[in-house]
């Protein structure tokens, strides 16, 4: 291949560079720039989180999902060593081991700070056995 | 299946053990912050010793590769060298003390210190495995093991805006930035075979195709491979132009979290820079250093010129990291002959940007984002202790004589001299002395203004006091600075050794 | 001269300790202890030069410790004449001026930081003259700039004081560049910073054209230190910091530096000859320029700075010249007369409650005796008067520059004409402040300064009175020609210029004995009445102001960084930094200004670097290694 093979693609790209910078250009230079704070903070739009939200963003539906791709992911690795566990001996099944317990690590740790945990109530009570400093400050 | 030797992986098995037994700890056994301490810092401290470990190591049996078969191009994994024996010392240092620093924080994040004392450890095992790879697969997982931990790191503090926009911009350039280097990994592989760097891998190739490569110029997929390595790296080390997040992400980042984004990414990302260009392609070396050479006078200049303009001390930081960036790939452009000068002014850089942030957050409080120099007005009358820390590390980072930061940068500029680009050296030189003009107007606005207090919450405090772990810090810090500007030659010689394989 | 470290420690020691202590021990413990540490200094120096002075001595090198030994960069001394002269002058003015400052700085809220700058910097002084490389020479040539900056800033609550030293910090930076550049060149050409390498090897290994290159950006380098055309402005404006200071700092010791620098790299000069003509030329020029804006000056002390630019000018001339050891005299026997008359200055503005406008004072002659009397030595030795210190010094340089032909005689021609000018301002001076009617304002009550500072005016007066004849002119025999003796191993290696036949050197020093009595007699005839002449509009309004060189300056620097800001989007709402106000800060500021667009806190647009970087770099790579 010599240069001159590249130079379709060269020109491609050329092309698609210029028109993205033209047009990007332009609408730059257009639009009316008038920075105020209000336009500079993080959250155009809303109201600003002054603290901790005191409930939590119902993320329960990501949180499982998330936990399920994992140990789906999981599953695919242990396949894989499954089909041929008996060449990799004995090394072979202490490095499986080691991968699971450190999924199950991870799950026990979400568990334990209540990720796992639909119901409110028993989320309120995980607060009051293991975080007792904010239960109180929401009593106050 | 052949032996596992477990002292190259040494660090990173106590590294993730400690993390997650401190996470297990948190959520079982009540015992607070005291119990993540000791088990964070007991793992640091058997990480530098087993780093040690591996330089006596090498030192008696040579430099190893392990993990992988023979013959096989995508084999061996790891590699121990006094290279990466240095890289595991510098950074496990750097990190200890950084996370001693961020104390502080994790005591005020309550049970969610647990989850940063935990990210911060895993991200300090992925820094030292992108220092220890020998495979360019295995480097990626080191840095995306270091890159997520520090980005949810960098919005560790939800309740700041700030915060939450430092982490998303980390997070969404960081992906991109990756994404780069990864194609560049698939490009070097398509050009040569190897993801692999020593033991028939990219190094032999390279090698062995040296002729081809210099006088035919036959290598294009594996020429953008290099370049995209370098793109998806200096990103890392927030070299221009791919520096702007660095800016956003410090200010905005929690006070008591940026000394290890900062300062551990940079060690690490440095490491891996020296270990892709020096060890992998240092055969190539008059092909890459020109485009290397112009990074880094973008770097410094760009950096010199913007930290001039800043009213916020992180912003400053921030930008003179960008230049300093570009002083250490000044060393690089000499190939491994620069190593050693980048080592030294790695080594030491990391210690003073450390400083600074462990003031900066002891100034304007380690959950707070935002550092004005504003705050820093007239500080010597109220906090002499930290003025007098701040004056150092600000007088080693402009690489006034007699601090580290001097001796690191003759070194670099002697590297680039040396390597043929006398210009690059000027240019920095130059940059060098213009930049002192940003680094003495912090001690201008500490010794000779006086303080200007505003009002309202975040503010500076009349007289801001370093915590007892801010202290041990500050006080590594600057006997970092003055102590190798004064007596340089210990680590000059220990760098000398410090070579990539 | 194993213990030569000694004379830099016991000033630093003393930095030390007043740093750390300086309030406890207080007033006067904090003087008296900076005082004697310098006076030591000098005791160790005289006793180290005894063999220099008998003729037996030769140059030693006292290796320090190898800093950076891969690069060759050793903290090592060096003990010849020419530094152990420098090191005599600087602690034996400076201890005098330390114990002036014991009376001068009386109750000042800050006084034992005072002292801790004064030490600082005479441990950085010594440093320069004392270092046997240009590494060292440039360490110390830092450190005096830094302690210089923070000594005119020392009264920083003064907006004018604070300004003042950030102007002598940026303009020096200037001088820095150049300086450093060619210690680069040097380094990269040699491959040694020492001082015994690169000039037994400059003669092999430079061109001429590499010399001159390097002898230039020395020159810029000293031109910056020393306040020579064009980057004298800075020293005008740092008479702002305490009369003492002016006298040690920007009289005495670090502004000879940039002459110190040119004779010890004779060597370097002497390959390029047109570069020490540039150094002679600027120097007659400054000399001549400097004298004329001194005329217009009503401010006493501004009139010693503007005399010390166009002394500091003789000096370049001289060494410019090669006539390495009547440039080294002159600044020896500047250093007497200068310091006394800037401490008489002082001793005049302490006793007029800070008054520094000479238009103010006026009759002061039987009010204070002493401070009179040693200024009239002063005047009549910096005038040129026979045979006081000055007009040997003086003659000297102007009869070997005269002696070289050609170009230099146009010089010489330059040097006459300054004379006589120095002699018409610096009467103008002694009569509008010692002569006349006073013409103070109300409640000033002027008085006799105290013994600790009448004291050094005297020992400055005897040696301003005496010092010619270190080296007289005419070399009566071994006695005379002392100085000559003494530098003599000093400047073995480099060819001199000669002084010319004795029958031309009566000749040239009649005529500049006329020139300095024409000033006198005119500056006498002009000041003395009873009615003073108004010295306001027209010209006299131009010279009051330096020609306005400072607007000049702002105007070419300042305003088109100005202009390169407006011309670029989103400044307007920008707010830059405040500080970065002057020359090169304003321009490399309003560049950041300009850049600052970019960062616009989008992380879309970054990530149209990062790509912009990486396209770059793939073309770049793609360009210079792929493809055929």
């Amino acid at each position: 291949m010599t240069l001159a093979d590249y130079l379709p693609i060269a020109l491609m790209f050329v092309l698609g560079v210029g028109f993205a910078s033209v047009a990007m250009y332009f609408s730059w230079r257009i639009a009316p720039k008038k920075p105020t704070p209000e336009k500079l903070a993080p959250y155009e739009c809303g109201i600003v989180p002054l603290q901790e939200p005191a409930q939590r963003f119902p993320v329960k539906f990501y949180m499982v999902a998330m936990l399920f791709v994992i140990f789906d992911v999981e599953i695919i690795f242990l396949f894989a060593w499954a089909v041929r566990f008996d060449q990799f001996g004995w090394a072979g099944i202490a490095a499986v081991g080691i991968f699971v317990a450190l999924l199950i690590e991870t799950l026990v740790y979400v568990w334990k700070r209540g990720a796992l945990d639909w119901n409110v109530a028993r989320r309120a009570r995980y607060r009051r056995v293991v975080a007792p400093e904010r239960v109180q400050e929401e009593a106050a | 299946m052949q032996d596992i030797a477990f002292l190259p992986i040494g660090p990173e098995i106590v590294l993730l053990g400690a993390a997650l037994a401190v996470l297990m700890v948190a959520v079982t056994l009540d015992l607070g912050h005291r119990m993540w301490a000791a088990i964070s810092f007991t793992a640091l401290a058997l990480a530098i010793l087993l780093s040690w470990a591996q330089w006596i190591r090498v030192d008696d049996v040579g430099p190893q590769l392990n993990y992988g078969g023979e013959g096989v191009r995508t084999a061996s994994m790891v590699v121990m060298d006094h290279f990466s024996a240095l890289a595991g010392i510098v950074v496990f240092v750097v990190a200890a003390l950084a996370l001693l620093g961020a104390w502080p924080l994790v005591e005020s994040l309550e049970r969610r210190g647990a989850e940063f004392v935990a990210l911060a450890l895993l991200s300090i095992a992925g820094l030292h495995t992108m220092a220890a790879a020998n495979n360019l697969i295995l480097l990626f997982i080191g840095l995306e093991t270091a890159s997520i931990s520090l980005y949810v790191i960098a919005g560790i503090v939800r309740e700041q805006p700030n915060s939450d926009e430092a982490a998303m911009k980390y997070f969404l350039l960081g992906s991109f930035a990756s994404a780069i280097f990864l194609y560049g990994v698939a490009l070097v592989f398509a050009g040569t075979g190897a993801t692999s760097i020593y033991g028939g891998g990219v190094e032999d190739f390279v090698n062995g195709n040296l002729l081809n490569l210099l006088v035919n110029g036959r290598e294009g997929v594996l020429m953008a491979g290099i370049a995209l390595l370098v793109v998806g790296l200096g990103f890392k080390v927030s070299a221009a132009p791919f520096h702007q997040w660095a800016p956003d992400v410090y200010q905005g980042a929690a006070g008591g979290a940026v000394g290890l984004m900062a300062a551990g990414a940079k060690v690490a990302g440095f490491a891996a820079i020296a270990r892709v260009l020096a060890g992998a392609f240092p055969l190539a070396v008059d092909i890459w250093a020109p485009s290397v050479a112009a990074v880094a006078a973008l770097s410094v200049v760009l950096g010199t010129a913007l930290a001039i303009a800043q009213s916020d001390l992180k912003r400053m930081l921030a930008y003179s990291g960008v230049a300093h960036a570009g002083f250490m790939l000044t060393a690089l452009v000499g190939a491994k002959a620069g190593v050693p000068a980048m080592w030294f002014y790695l080594s030491t850089y990391a210690f003073q940007l450390l400083g600074a942030f462990t003031i900066a957050a002891a100034v304007s409080g380690p959950r707070t984002g935002a550092s004005a120099l504003d705050e820093y007005r007239g500080l010597a009358a109220r906090s002499p202790v930290l003025a007098a820390t701040m004056g150092v590390m600000m007088l080693s980072l402009a690489g006034l004589p007699f601090t580290a930061g001097f001796v690191g940068k003759v070194g670099v500029f002697a590297a680039a001299v040396e390597a043929g680009f006398l210009w690059l050296a000027v240019v920095g030189l130059v940059t060098a002395v213009a930049g002192l003009f940003f680094y003495i107007r912090v001690i201008v606005l500490m010794y000779f203004q006086q303080p200007v207090l505003a009002e309202g919450p975040g503010t500076a405090t009349a007289a801001p006091e370093p915590s007892d772990h801010q202290r041990i810090v500050l006080g590594v810090a600057v006997a970092v600075s003055i102590g190798f500007g004064l007596v340089p030659w210990p680590l000059l010689n220990l760098v000398q050794h410090a070579l990539p394989l | 001269m194993g213990y030569l470290w000694l004379v830099i420690a016991l000033p630093l020691a003393g930095a030390v300790t007043l740093l750390l202590f300086g309030k406890r021990i207080g007033e006067p413990g904090a003087g008296t202890l900076a005082s004697s540490l310098v006076g030591a200094a000098f005791l160790i120096a005289l006793v180290g030069s005894y063999d220099f002075i008998t003729g037996s001595g030769h140059a030693e090198v006292v290796s320090g410790f190898a800093w950076i030994p891969g690069l060759g960069i050793e903290l090592a001394l060096l003990w010849d004449p020419l530094s152990s002269m420098m090191t005599l002058v600087v602690t034996g003015v400076g201890a005098l001026i330390h114990v002036y400052a014991i009376g001068y700085m009386h109750g000042d809220p800050r006084y034992g930081r005072f002292f801790t700058y004064l030490n600082l910097f005479i441990a950085s002084m010594l440093i320069l003259v004392l270092g046997e490389s240009f590494g060292v020479l440039f360490i110390g040539w830092e450190l005096v700039g830094l302690s210089s900056y923070l000594l005119i800033s020392f009264w920083f609550e003064k907006p004018s004081a604070a300004a003042a030293g950030k102007k002598a910090f940026v303009v020096n930076r200037i001088g820095d560049f150049g300086f450093l550049i060619a210690l680069m060149v040097i380094f990269a050409e040699v491959g040694s910073l020492s001082y015994g390498t690169v000039f037994e090897e400059a003669a092999e290994v430079m061109t001429t054209g590499t010399a001159t290159l390097v002898t230039l950006l020395l020159l810029v380098g000293a031109a910056g230190k020393s306040a020579q055309l064009p980057l004298y402005v800075w020293l005008p404006d740092a008479m702002e910091g305490p009369t003492p200071v002016s006298a040690l700092i920007h009289a005495a010791t670090m502004v000879t530096a940039g002459v110190y620098m040119v004779a010890r790299t004779g060597a370097l000069f002497e390959l390029a000859p047109f570069s020490a003509g540039t150094v002679a030329t600027v120097g007659a020029v400054t000399a001549l320029y400097a004298a004329t804006i001194a005329i217009g000056q009503r401010d006493i002390k501004r009139v010693l700075a503007y005399s010390t630019i166009s002394q500091l000018g003789y000096m370049f001339m001289g060494v410019g010249a090669a006539a390495y050891v009547a440039g080294m005299f002159h600044l020896v026997t500047h250093a007497f007369f200068k310091a006394l008359l800037f401490l008489g200055a002082g001793s005049v503005i302490h006793a007029m409650s800070g008054e520094q406008d000479m238009w103010k004072m006026g009759g002061l002659r039987r009010l204070m005796p002493t401070t009179f009397a040693t200024m009239v030595i002063a005047w009549l030795a910096i005038s040129g008067i026979p045979p006081l210190s000055g007009f040997f010094s003086k003659d000297e340089i102007l009869a070997v520059t005269f002696d070289k032909g050609g170009w230099f005689v146009v010089l010489w021609v330059v040097g006459i004409a300054t004379a006589a000018l120095t002699a018409f301002y610096m009467t103008r001076l002694m009569l509008l402040t010692f002569w006349g009617e006073p013409r103070w304002d109300e409640g000033v009550a002027p008085h006799e300064s105290p013994r600790v500072m009448t004291a050094p005016l005297i020992a400055l007066g005897a040696l301003a009175a005496v010092g010619g004849f270190l080296n007289t002119p005419f070399r009566l025999g071994r006695l005379g020609a002392g100085l000559e003796h003494f530098l003599e191993p000093a400047f073995e290696a480099v060819e001199q210029a000669h002084l010319p036949a004795a029958g031309t050197q009566w000749l040239l020093a009649l005529v500049s004995v006329a020139a300095a009595v024409a000033g006198i007699w005119y500056g006498w005839r002009r000041y003395v009445e009873r009615e003073l002449p108004a010295e306001e509009g027209g010209v006299w309004d131009s010279l009051l102001a330096g020609y306005r060189v400072d607007d000049l300056y702002g105007r070419a620097l300042v305003l088109p960084g100005k202009k390169l800001s407006e011309a670029a989007a989103f400044t307007a709402d920008m707010k830059v930094v405040d500080g970065a106000v002057n020359g090169v800060g304003a321009l490399v500021t309003r560049l950041a200004a300009w850049l600052r667009p970019i960062q616009n806190g989008l992380a879309r647009s970054y990530g149209v670097g990062i790509l912009a970087g990486a396209v770059a770099l793939v073309v770049w790579l793609l360009a210079s290694g792929g493809g055929s």
